[in-house]
């Protein structure tokens, strides 16, 4: 790891001053090591990650956690709103997220990663983790996401790699909480020096095979500032990460969803389906059988099959598609469980 | 010598004890009673350097700190294979805080060639001149190429980077089967290989064909070769079966890395190296810098996991101590995780078929066992003595065979090949249940007559609830008529390991004029314990409680004690410790008699005091009574004897160490996801010495067993020959919530064959859960799993859930 900077700016103005790149743009354009960029951290433990594995170097890391656009998770009439720098903790124990509507927030909160990470690691540095593809992490393995070329997974061992849009990087995106704000809705909040903007998770993610070196669209010298979550009445969601291990792992499949259930019927079904693809994104087939309709076994069993249809597996990762269609049912039964 | 009668057996067994003659030497001390009558050796004694450890006061060979102590790095090559044309180290001696930098003149821990090629430098040595030339060539990724040393870790790290290396690629293979075919490079010229062993195992037969990277096959071992006619046993049999099962690459992943601290001076060079064997370290270290071993000393106070992985001083401690020879100044060397993963070794891969053939009873009249396994650069990947050596089959014959491959060599490990081995092995016992209609229970009954085993699986059968178990098969059956995701099946695994023992082994005892007792030997606590039951010895001995004897050990100072590994220490190192504390109380008792107007036969040290056997009021507090030796100290060293009844071979005692596991699995049959929930051990090992380090070893053992059987694996990508997983975030081990809820029982054992008559039991907690698992699954869904791990791949795949 090459020695760095280090700044905690107290005001926004303060941090613009010194904000100019983002972690991807580093990768993809340094020349070797060579230490470029000033860059946002939260909690920094994928930053660290990344700089110990000699992969990354900026010249400044810019502590954004006290600013004062990024604190607190707030409640209004129609929706809630997650401050950047709130902690993976906080989400797990903040009563707010216990309704059915946020549940699947909660729920992921608690299994992410192990307690020391969650009480540091902060929800837009969660967003904002680098894809955790094992070649993209080593050193010694060339990739175009890194900057150089081509896929070594793609002809290699993609046991954990995408089943869906996976010709170009089969990398699965690593934060759990992206899979569940996708099915949510919820639109990200941004700031530069000149402007602030709001657009839809959808947009916030950019897939791999859209652009190679990136997996979001925050540009150079823009920061999260917060989450906002829309919260129609009747919402109920549900999420269930499946690795191997219960403690400390990764998700083989991840499956998130939400849905509006009034007289006995699911309206408005966002079922979002994570680390399958290079970005979590909707199942809309299986949205598509279920909406408007009283939910049964039959339908959820239909509705699971759905969502995989179209995986293209890889060599090494077919075992993925039955294991993300009995995901799908049991996170729609945990959606309408009476509790949990 | 002189004949005594003991009495031997197991005191829990229904048989009882019985009695046994042995002739023993003039001087051996008096038989100990049963643990039950004894005051410290038996006891839950927690491990005496518990606290220091808690607080992290407890110094490991990472924590060492010397004065004007410079950082090693490590240089590493991640190419397969590779010829170096040169290596440019200008920029790295340029750098202001570099203060050495030293390219590795031979590669330790890979097959030698039997006769040394071009490639080889063992004419190094003699001829530095040379070596520009000559470099050996990169045979696996991740192979150590040079080392540098600096004022800071930092700066060795950065430094390390600017030696810049000039590789010429050379076609490798790292896939098995790939490097067996005829057109497959070669990964050491083809030239016939040899590799010694080393304390922990590992190493290959001697002087067996080789074909080019196919070297076998092996038939023999120190059990002996073929057993009877195994096609005349084939042709016996009512049922024959067939399997082949392959297991996985598995690293040691130790806690604490590989670390070793260099201080290369004039008088005395000091090594601080985290060490299965600070003996063997020594001789290295001696080797390397031609220098007398007297001029070595190694230390190894505290060490964080070795299971096989630290015999050696390693390629990184030669690179230490080359740099601190270069520089004058000591030098650290601590691998990194990810060297760790690549470089220290692993447990091969190996393939077994076994072909078992039995009667319709369950007599077993023969098992074939062939073999393939690789090492990857290393020799040495064989199925072990495992199916030869707990089932008395009266037709056997094995071939095995290596395969060399360019990956990370293999190193012994935690039962080397035998763990292997039982995977194959325990799953075609329970195939064979299967095919007679027994319980696989049963059916061990029937063809294992071990008395240890036999006590074993009654305890473990009760404790478990053996009688539970349903059907193989049913609960998959039963699933898939209810829609049920999860069930439930339990296996069985059992362990047979050698008592061995190493002669080498001595221990000092000493008691102060102040009263004070210190233990002293080379040996180290590799985190099993024996620090604490040396101890135990020494106070048992002299009545007092653990807290007043002061045990020094991992210190070459001290008189040569055994490395720890195969199970060992405790056998070879608690024998000789009991003797010398037993002469150095008679002596003691001899200075002393006078002063209580006795004989000092008639005395006794016991409870703190020492007195007069049988007469009231003439217990002298053990200091006091201490403190009227005659000079400051009385001070005997003791070496490992002969056991009473004689070596079964070599240095390995008679009688084996048993183990009996049961494990229970639940199994998601949608997602593929087995999780191991309970385990039941039951192992003996001569007297336990300490049952609460005893269940603390085996707890590591089921964990380590879980992990093979579960999650870990090493993964090599076939096409670049990288490891992809070397981190502890993707090389998968067991944490918190994937380990079972265990009971332990150790059952005692007296075979009266030493002075304290206790073994170790490190490699049969690990052998048998494995297999335990694997049959519990088989239990509940009817399939054999002849694979490792039991991912959810490979599960969904032998459940037919994939296309």
């Amino acid at each position: 790891m090459r020695p760095f900077q280090h700044a905690k700016p107290s005001t926004e103005a303060a941090a613009f001053e010194l904000i100019n790149d983002t972690t991807a743009n580093v990768m993809a354009n340094a020349d070797g090591l060579i230490p470029t960029g000033n860059i946002p951290r939260g909690a920094g433990n994928d930053l660290l990650d990344l700089m110990k594995e000699g992969l990354f170097s900026p010249q400044r890391l810019v502590d954004v956690r006290q600013l004062p656009a990024l604190q607190g998770i707030r409640e209004a009439a129609d929706a809630i709103t997650i401050g950047a720098a709130a902690r993976i903790v906080e989400l797990e124990q903040n009563a707010l997220f216990e309704q059915p509507g946020l549940q699947a927030i909660k729920r992921a909160a608690e299994h992410i990663a192990h307690p020391q990470i969650r009480a540091t690691a902060t929800v837009a540095g969660s967003l904002m983790q680098r894809p955790r593809c094992w070649y993209f992490r080593l050193e010694e393995a060339d990739c175009a996401k890194k900057g150089g070329e081509g896929c070594p997974a793609i002809d290699g061992e993609n046991q954990f790699h995408a089943i869906f849009d996976n010709q170009v990087c089969p990398m699965v995106h690593p934060a759990t909480l992206a899979t569940v704000f996708t099915a949510l809705a919820a639109e990200v909040d941004i700031i530069s020096d000149e402007s602030t903007r709001r657009i839809t998770f959808n947009e916030f993610l950019v897939s791999s095979s859209k652009d190679i070196t990136r997996e979001n669209s925050l540009l150079p010298g823009e920061i999260i500032t917060s989450i906002r979550i829309p919260l129609p009445a009747n919402r109920r969601s549900f999420h269930i990460k499946q690795g191997q291990r219960e403690s400390y792992d990764w998700a083989i499949v991840d499956v998130a969803t939400a849905a509006d259930v009034q007289s006995g019927r699911l309206n408005n079904v966002c079922i979002s389906l994570g680390s399958v693809a290079p970005v979590p994104f909707r199942a809309r087939a299986a949205e598509a059988v279920l909406e408007g309709k009283i939910p049964s076994d039959a339908l959820f069993r239909q509705a699971a099959k759905a969502a995989v249809q179209g995986a293209q597996p890889l060599s090494k990762n077919a075992y993925k598609v039955p294991m993300l269609e009995a995901v799908v049912r049991r996170t729609l039964e945990g959606m309408m469980a009476e509790t949990v | 010598m002189t004949d005594r009668m003991f009495k031997t057996g197991i005191p829990s067994s229904p048989d009882g004890m019985g009695t046994t003659q042995r002739k023993v030497p003039d001087d051996a001390p008096s038989t100990w009673p049963l643990n039950a009558e004894l005051n410290t050796v038996g006891q839950p004694i927690p491990r005496i350097d518990a606290t220091y450890k808690v607080r992290g006061e407890a110094r490991y060979t990472m924590d060492v700190r010397l004065p004007n102590m410079l950082w090693g790095h490590m240089v590493v090559s991640y190419l397969p294979a590779a010829r170096i044309i040169s290596i440019d180290t200008r920029a790295a001696q340029e750098h202001p805080e570099c203060r050495g930098v030293y390219v590795l003149e031979d590669i330790n821990g890979i097959a030698e060639e039997r006769e040394p090629g071009h490639f080889r430098l063992v004419t190094v040595k003699k001829d530095r001149s040379n070596r520009e030339k000559e470099l050996p060539p990169v045979r696996y990724s991740g192979q150590p190429v040079a080392a540098v040393a600096a004022t800071s870790p930092k700066a060795a790290e950065a430094i390390a980077r600017l030696v810049k290396v000039n590789y010429e690629t050379i076609p490798f293979v790292v896939d098995m089967d790939r490097a067996m075919q005829d057109d497959a490079p070669l990964v050491f010229d083809g030239e016939p290989l040899e590799q010694p062993g080393t304390g922990g195992g590992g190493g290959a037969p001697k002087g067996l064909p080789q074909n080019g990277n196919v070297r076998g096959p092996s038939t023999e071992n120190f059990l002996g070769g073929p057993r009877g006619d195994v096609e005349q046993g084939f042709a016996q049999a009512d049922q024959v079966i067939e399997q082949t099962f392959e297991t996985q690459v598995q690293t040691h992943s130790c806690l604490e890395p590989h670390a070793l601290v260099a201080n290369r001076r004039q008088e005395e060079t000091i090594i601080y190296s985290s060490t299965q064997d600070t003996t063997s370290v020594r001789h290295e270290v001696a080797q390397v810098l031609d220098i007398p071993r007297s001029d070595v000393r190694v230390i190894a106070d505290h060490i964080g996991g070795g299971f096989g992985s630290k015999y050696a001083a390693g390629n990184y401690g030669v690179a230490a101590v080359e740099l601190s020879r270069l520089s004058g100044q000591p030098v650290a060397m601590v691998l990194t995780r990810k060297q760790e993963q690549t470089q220290t070794g692993n447990r091969p891969k190996v393939r077994m078929t076994l072909k078992l053939g039995a009667k319709k009873n369950g007599d077993l009249t023969a098992l074939q066992l062939t073999s393939y396994g690789t090492a990857g650069a290393g020799l040495g990947a064989g199925a072990g003595t495992f199916a030869q050596g707990l089932y008395q089959c009266p037709n056997y014959a094995h071939e095995q065979y290596d395969v060399v491959t360019n990956s990370a060599p293999s190193c012994a490990f935690r039962g080397p090949g035998n763990t292997e081995g039982a995977f194959a092995t325990e799953q075609m016992i329970d195939l064979l249940a299967d095919r007679l209609n027994m319980n696989p229970l049963a059916l061990r009954e029937h063809i294992d007559p071990d008395p240890v085993r036999i006590e074993e699986r009654r305890v473990a059968a009760d404790l478990f609830g053996w009688k539970d178990r349903r059907t193989t098969g049913i609960a998959l059956k039963e699933a898939r008529q209810t829609n049920q995701t999860v069930i439930h099946g339990v296996g069985i695994g059992q362990a047979y390991w050698p008592r061995l023992v190493q002669l080498d082994s001595s221990a000092e005892v000493r008691v102060l004029k102040d009263g004070s007792v210190e233990v002293l030997s080379s040996v180290q606590d590799i985190g099993n314990g024996v620090r604490t039951v040396i101890g135990q010895v020494a106070a048992e001995v002299f009545g007092l409680p653990i807290e007043q004897v002061t045990v020094r050990i991992g210190d070459t100072n001290f008189p040569p004690g055994p490395g720890c590994g195969g199970s060992k220490a405790t056998g070879s190192i608690t024998p000789p410790v009991r003797n010398a504390a037993e002469k150095v109380k008679q002596r003691l008792f001899e200075e002393i008699a006078d002063s209580f107007d006795a004989q000092p036969d008639q005395l006794e040290a016991i409870d703190g005091t020492i007195r007069v056997r049988g007469r009231q009021g003439s217990a002298v507090d053990w200091k006091e009574a201490a403190g009227r030796q005659k000079r400051t100290q009385i001070a005997e060293i003791e070496r490992r004897q002969d056991d009473y009844g004689g070596f079964q071979k070599g240095e390995i005692a008679k009688g084996g160490l048993g183990a009996v596991q049961m494990a229970e699995v639940s199994i998601d049959i949608e997602t593929g996801i087995v999780k191991c929930e309970r385990v039941v051990a039951v192992h003996a090992c001569g007297r336990p010495m300490n049952p609460l380090l005893l269940q603390s070893q085996i707890n590591g053992g089921i964990v380590q067993g879980v992990g093979y059987a579960l999650y870990e694996n090493r993964i090599l990508d076939q096409n670049l020959g990288l490891m992809v997983n070397p981190t502890m975030d993707t090389y998968k081990l067991p944490f918190a919530k994937e380990i079972p809820d265990i009971t332990v029982r150790v059952i005692e054992d007296y075979v009266a064959q030493t002075s304290t008559d206790a073994y170790g039991v490190a490699e049969p907690a690990n052998i048998p859960t494995a297999p335990a698992i694997a049959n519990a699954f088989y239990n509940a869904t009817g399939i054999q799993m002849t694979t490792l791990p039991l991912s959810p791949d490979a599960v969904l795949t032998a459940l037919g859930r994939l296309g």
